[in-house]
């Protein structure tokens, strides 16, 4: 049977091809969409975990970039039972020498430790730690401009989390004067035994306008999440249905002019049945050819995107187990399910008609 | 000797109960025996390939029996009348239908792709077909690259590789020139000796009065004249 449909293929070469081109566009956007967005939260949310059991926002405000806290809040959260230590960060961003966009920390001196140092110091005042992604790209290697404030730099560091490898780090103090706010959240380390819905129903009653949450849940319920995945899902969607309209429509028009073929099995005794698998597993082995070549030049450009300096390494895709397994099966369903309307067409006509040649 | 293919009252009727309603065959009555050689002769249009495709269950008539070997396949499911023509008929078509994109030996295994033989066996019903159709020194050609006559061998070849019993043959010279012409004429001896049912359809003058074949029949307008 494999024969056979290899054969059949081969003898359709520039069909298959448009097909196998069809299904590899397709497929290479789904993979890159889900890797892409689901590497983006990946990201963003072993950033957030890395900084605490709870997160501390303004309460009632759908993004951490326009949430403000009083970072005064910081020493009677410490005072609290069950708090080890809590510290404060800005988020925000500025245009660096080229570079549009560049995420800008501004961070309470107990944070600076998360940053790995590979080139001397923490910054002091008037001083910047520059992320490992954006140095490389600086011109100016001695000083930075951010928001026309200039900045010594004091030290390199690196991180595995994209967002932070491309990033500013400054004292709290002057991002607050720079981008006019306190803090943009609170992060508390919580002791090993303590009880964190108790901890976040004490902190939330010290302030009316924060909101309190531990950090699985916040991550779990981060709005900003949720767009990315809702996008990434429609473009997926459309991408799915896009690859399934290619398939059914250059299908269509092989099985079209492979009708006689088909009238000549029909005529030899090959059964409807027999002539429906046969398509559809022509279709299966170019779905999967598809998935492999599409998975192969996902990786490529994902490796591509992660180290393209324009990207600061901002955007980061990766390709999980589970989401290859998932955009498999979604190239056979594609595969599949753009070959049927066809193959019962070609199936069902009569093989008299199909011999002499009318169009199905 | 019995009866191979018994036809009775057979209507094939077109667009039935509509303002275009055309009768392609009416009330055909035939009797074939076994190993018999029928040539069934009429102008273009006068029914004698639709016989043919009724005979081999490629389509089904409007009306009427039609006994091969005693079972009525004028009525029969897909999957049974597949099976019949898989397993009894080898069909031999004016413009060979052969598969374009396939070698010889690929389109003369096509009857066989259903058949649990092994490699071995399969290899020789296909060198024996190849070598009674005499085209088995092309086997390897693609048939796009053969001649009229190789391709009418090539589709002999085929139409007798699940030896059949009875083979089908619709205008089997239109697209040959004499010569190939008289070798059809030549290997449909050789079937009379296989003690093949043949039926041939066709309005080929070189098919008339062959001493060998039992009957001829002639179709007008549908009917049996």
């Amino acid at each position: 049977m494999l024969s056979n449909a290899i054969k059949a293929l081969k003898a359709n070469a520039l069909k298959t091809t448009l097909i196998y081109f069809s299904l590899i566009f397709s497929i290479v956007s789904i993979f890159l969409i889900s890797a892409i967005s689901s590497g983006i939260i990946s990201m963003y949310s072993s950033m957030l975990k890395s900084d605490g059991d709870i997160i501390i926002t303004q309460a009632k405000i759908s993004d951490t970039f326009f949430s403000n806290v009083d970072i005064n809040l910081i020493n009677k959260i410490d005072r609290l039972n069950g708090v080890k230590e809590s510290s404060a960060m800005i988020v925000g961003a500025s245009p660096v020498e080229k570079l549009p966009i560049v995420a800008v920390y501004g961070v309470t001196k107990n944070r600076l430790k998360n940053y790995k140092l590979i080139k001397n110091n923490y910054p002091k005042q008037n001083e910047a730690l520059v992320g490992e992604a954006i140095y490389t790209n600086l011109k100016n290697k001695n000083s930075i401009s951010i928001a026309n404030k200039d900045f010594k730099i004091s030290g390199v560091f690196t991180s595995d989390v994209g967002f932070e490898n491309g990033s500013v780090v400054i004292n709290i103090d002057e991002a607050g004067k720079i981008f006019n706010k306190s803090a943009s959240m609170i992060m508390v380390n919580s002791d090993l035994n303590a009880n964190i819905e108790l901890l976040i129903k004490n902190i939330k009653s010290l302030d009316t306008n924060i909101d309190a949450k531990s950090t699985d849940n916040f991550v779990d319920n981060y709005n900003q999440f949720k767009i990315i995945k809702t996008s990434s899902n429609v473009i997926s969607l459309i991408a799915f249905a896009m690859g399934l309209l290619g398939i059914v429509s250059i299908m269509s028009i092989t099985i079209n002019q492979r009708k006689s073929e088909f009238g000549i099995k029909r005529a030899l005794g090959i059964s409807m049945k027999k002539i429906i698998y046969s398509i559809m597993f022509e279709s299966l082995i170019l779905g999967c050819l598809s998935f492999v070549s599409a998975f192969l030049l996902s990786e490529f450009a994902l490796y591509l995107i992660k180290h393209s300096s324009h990207l600061q390494g901002y955007v980061n895709g990766e390709i999980t187990f589970s989401l290859a397994l998932s955009i498999f099966l979604t190239s056979i369903s594609m595969a599949v399910i753009g070959a049927i309307i066809p193959a019962f067409n070609a199936a069902q006509t009569d093989p008299v008609s199909l011999i002499q040649g009318n169009r199905i | 000797m019995r009866s191979k293919i018994l036809i009775r009252n057979l209507y094939k009727i077109y667009n039935e109960k509509k303002e275009n309603e055309f009768f392609a065959l009416k009330n055909i009555n035939l009797n074939i025996k076994c190993g018999e050689i029928v040539i069934i002769k009429g102008i273009s249009g006068s029914g004698k390939s639709t016989l043919l495709s009724l005979i081999g269950a490629l389509s089904k008539p409007s009306s009427g029996d039609i006994l091969v070997n005693e079972q009525n396949i004028a009525k029969l499911p897909d999957i049974f009348s597949s099976q019949y023509r898989n397993e009894e008929v080898g069909f031999i078509f004016q413009s060979f239908n052969l598969v374009d994109g396939l070698s010889v030996y690929d389109n003369v295994k096509a009857p066989l792709v259903l058949s649990n033989i092994n490699q071995d066996e399969l290899k020789k019903k296909i060198n024996l077909a190849l070598e009674v159709a005499n085209i088995a020194h092309k086997s390897q050609q693609m048939v796009s690259n053969l001649s009229g006559g190789e391709k009418q061998r090539c589709a002999i070849a085929r139409a007798l590789v699940n030896s059949p019993s009875l083979i089908l043959a619709d205008e089997p010279t239109a697209n040959l020139d004499k010569n190939n012409s008289l070798i059809f004429v030549d290997i449909l001896k050789k079937f009379k000796q296989l003690n093949k049912t043949v039926v041939v359809a066709t309005h080929d003058t070189i098919f008339d009065n062959l001493a060998f074949v039992d009957t001829y029949v002639n179709i007008e307008d549908g009917a049996i004249i």
